[in-house]
Parts: C-alpha cells; sequence; structure tokens
C-alpha cells in the first residue's frame, strides 16, 4: 500500500484545523472499508487520512422521539441493523444494511462512509433516498443541512468542498401508521459483492391510504429516485399487474444501465424489471402480514 | 516517514510496538510474529485475516493498525485454554474435520470466537450468516458449519458446569 500520514484528531476542531491546513491533500476516513481498498488499488493516493473514528461525539445515534434518527458518522452498519427504532421506521434501510459486503465487515463500515463513497452501486443509498435523509455537513464556522439526492453528483463525486466534514445523517421517519420496505438487488453472490442492479421500495400507510416511494442503484451515475413510477403507484390504491408494468416501464425510462465487469447493460435492464415486481409484490404481502390484513 | 508508537492489548497482555502510519493491523501483527493471521485478499473479501477487537470480529487488512490504539486484540495465539489443550472451537473445528489445508482456519475460528459470545445458541441459518465473510475453499463449508454447532454446544455445557460448580 502507497505511504500516507495519518491524523487522529480528539474532537472535530482537530480535524477542521487539519483539513483547513492541508485539505487538498487529505482524505477524511470513516471505518475505511472503502478507502484502504481505494488507496492499495493506487485508485487514490492521499498524503493523509484524516481518521474520524477517533472522535468520540461522531459514534452515537440519537433518536428524536418519533421525527427521526441522527447518526454520526462513526456508527457501523450493524449497529444500524440491531437499531430497533430504525428496523421500525425505516426497514428497506435495514435490508440494504444486510446486503452489504458481510456480518464482520459491517463491524467497520459506515453508514455516513457508505453514502460519502458516493458510489453508483451503494447499498444504502437507495432506501435512504426514498427516506428522504439530509446530511449534515459542518466546517470550522458553519453547518448545512443537504437533502442526499443534492449531497450525491456523480460516481465518487459529491456536494463537498475540502474543508468541510459530514459529520451526521439526519432521517426523518415517515409520519405513518405503518412503514414497510424491501431492498432487493441482484449480484453474482449473496455476500461480498456489488449490485449489478438494485431496487428500494417504501410504503408508508396514511389512514390505511398507501404511498410508494421508489429508487435504484448501481443503474445510473448516482442511485436516483424514480419520481413517474411513484406518481403511477400513488393515483389509485390497487396494484394490478397492468400498473406493476407501468411502473416497470416508467424505471426503465429512467436509468441509464452501463456495461462493465459485473454485467452487461442489457442484463442490467432485464434484471431490474424483475426486481422491481419482485419489490412491489413483496411490499403488498407485508402490507398484509403487518398491516393486519388492511 | 517516522514509525509512530502504537500501544494496546494483545492477546490479554499490553505491548508497545512502532508502526507505519500507513501500516495495517494484518501488517503490524505479522511483522511482529503473529503469523496465525493470514494474508490473504487484502481486500477484505477472504476473511483469512479476521482478528477479535473489542469482541467484535475485524478484517485486520481493513483496520489500520493505529485504530487499535488502547483497544483489545485477540488472535488465535490468545484464545483461552487449559495447558496442553486447545480452545473448545479450535479442538471442535479438528474433530469435525473442518480443517483441511488450514489457510482460512484462524479466520473463520476467530470470526466464529465472536459470534459464539454473542449468539451462545445459534441456528445453522446465524452460523451462515455469520460465517459469510469467510471463505475456504477446500472443506465445502458443511464440516465448519458443524463444527460451529459442536462448539456452540462445548462451550454451553463449559459455562454449565462453571456455573454449577459455583
Amino acid at each position: 500500500m502507497r505511504a500516507f500520514d495519518l491524523f487522529r484528531p480528539k474532537d472535530l476542531y482537530q480535524a477542521f484545523d487539519r483539513l483547513e491546513l492541508n485539505g487538498h491533500e487529505t482524505m477524511l476516513m470513516s471505518g475505511g472499508t472503502d478507502l484502504l481498498i481505494w488507496i492499495k488499488k493506487g485508485l487514490v493516493s492521499p498524503k493523509e487520512v484524516v481518521d474520524l473514528g477517533s472522535i468520540d461525539s461522531l459514534s452515537h445515534t440519537e433518536l428524536r422521539g418519533n421525527d427521526g434518527v441522527l447518526i454520526g458518522t462513526n456508527v457501523s452498519l450493524n449497529r444500524i441493523i440491531s437499531h430497533p427504532e430504525i428496523k421500525r421506521h425505516c426497514p428497506a434501510l435495514i435490508e440494504a444494511c444486510e446486503a452489504h459486503s458481510d456480518a464482520v465487515v459491517r463491524n467497520k463500515a459506515t453508514l455516513v462512509g457508505n453514502v460519502c463513497s458516493a458510489v453508483p452501486s451503494g447499498d444504502t443509498i437507495p432506501p435512504l433516498l426514498c427516506y428522504e435523509a439530509e446530511v449534515i455537513i459542518q466546517t470550522s464556522c458553519s453547518k448545512r443541512q443537504l437533502p442526499l439526492s443534492q449531497f450525491l453528483v456523480g460516481p465518487r463525486k459529491k456536494n463537498l468542498s475540502k474543508t468541510e466534514i459530514v459529520t451526521h445523517l439526519w432521517i426523518p421517519f415517515p409520519k405513518a401508521e405503518l412503514s414497510v420496505g424491501v431492498y432487493r438487488r441482484a449480484s453474482r453472490r449473496r455476500a461480498l459483492d456489488l449490485a449489478q442492479a438494485a431496487v428500494a421500495c417504501t410504503v408508508f400507510l396514511h389512514q390505511g391510504r398507501p404511498e410508494y416511494r421508489l429508487a435504484v442503484g448501481a443503474l445510473s451515475p448516482v442511485p436516483v429516485r424514480i419520481r413517474e413510477g411513484e406518481r403511477v403507484l400513488n393515483e389509485t390504491y390497487d396494484i394490478d399487474k397492468e400498473k406493476v408494468e407501468r411502473v416497470v416501464n416508467s424505471v426503465q425510462k429512467a436509468i441509464r444501465p452501463i456495461t462493465d465487469v459485473r454485467g452487461s447493460r442489457e442484463y442490467r435492464f432485464a434484471v431490474t424489471a424483475e426486481l422491481v415486481r419482485e419489490s412491489l409484490s413483496l411490499c403488498q404481502t407485508r402490507i398484509k402480514t403487518e398491516g393486519g390484513g388492511r | 516517514m517516522p514509525k509512530r508508537a502504537l500501544s494496546f492489548v494483545l492477546n490479554g497482555e499490553r505491548v508497545e510496538w512502532e508502526v507505519e502510519a500507513s501500516d495495517t493491523l494484518l501488517r503490524a501483527l505479522r511483522e511482529n510474529g503473529l503469523t496465525s493471521v493470514k494474508r490473504g485478499c487484502e481486500e477484505g473479501e477472504c476473511g483469512a485475516c479476521t482478528v477479535v477487537i473489542d469482541d467484535e470480529a475485524q478484517k485486520s487488512c481493513l483496520v489500520l493498525a493505529l485504530e487499535v490504539e488502547g483497544k483489545s486484540v485477540l488472535t488465535t495465539e490468545g484464545l483461552p485454554a487449559a495447558p496442553g489443550k486447545l480452545h473448545p472451537i479450535q479442538q471442535a473445528f479438528v474433530d469435525e474435520g473442518a480443517v483441511q489445508c488450514g489457510f482460512c482456519t484462524p479466520g473463520f475460528i476467530m470470526t466464529t470466537y465472536a459470534f459464539l459470545k454473542a449468539h451462545p445458541n445459534p441456528t445453522d441459518e446465524e452460523i451462515r450468516h455469520a460465517l459469510s465473510g469467510n471463505l475456504c475453499r477446500c472443506t465445502g463449508y458443511l464440516s465448519i458449519i458443524k463444527a460451529v454447532k459442536a462448539a456452540a454446544a462445548a462451550l454451553s455445557n463449559q459455562s454449565g458446569a462453571a456455573e454449577g460448580g459455583r
């Protein structure tokens, strides 16, 4: 591995000082399960890595009643998976975390790190788009909160300057009597592989009326919400075969899959259709089982 | 780049090492003689380098050595066992023929150690899930899964006996 220096700040102020001093040569690390591999493969070559893992104040989740949860940068995917309130309100996110890497890597990999890697196949991003998560960004003297959809601007590119740090992710909980959701993906093996195509679908029941949200990953430069598909799903209560196919069409129109080592463009189009059908069907089943036959 | 001081608890004993800032924990452990920690893919895929850090299994190729400052690291060298005996997990791997070439074995054993501490009575499905980050090219996994079940039984007998003896 190419040599680099490591700075382990005790608090955010030390980290900001460091970034202001030599931010252009520095990369931030949260978990580091992507970063260390990128350095090893020569994809990036920072002179210095600032390890946010040493900052205790970023290692917590903070529940704000039924409004939502604030997730610190150092919170691992396994801690998200075992969080009962996140599981209750954001089940699609839990499934996406479980699809990420494997049970051991998830002790190290963080949710914020997965978002900040900003790769098209980032498992947690499609459900976070459905839940309309926001990224909390700080500098030494300012703070801003940005919808995730505006934070991600391209493969491995994000709306973040060299002196800024993503300190937290805010996930608002859906205001609904029932929240169901699924994350389905195609990959060559179940663990330790990146998605070839991924679909997140969430349904929030408001007084028995469902509100669908749909997002896809690994099918465009950044994961995206499928607004037209959502419009079709939300126009009436019932979902029949014809409606499902209209949603499939809207997804296929919105995506721009590429051919790469993990799969061809043609395969990705075909498998996406299947993932969308499966996701919708699973959501409907779960509404019935979890919603007491509504 | 000058070497950096690192202080942590390794297999129950405090150690003070000097490491490069960019050294992975895997590299630091092997250079200091802990060769049960195997260097496989160095990309977090194979699990051969798995160690237990503060009760959690971690792939040591994805951890920088300096990250374990002040923490506790356990490798198979440090598994607690009676004099002249193997740890019950190691013994179960031997008894069930879960070791063939042996390269992946220390990683599997450390993943199993952390897993059984948190899940003393696992189902087959939970075992498969927990071991999904460790690859074995020899055994076909079935003997490993049997070994984990046998180890779970042995460990629960052991703790039952300890409680009974109080």
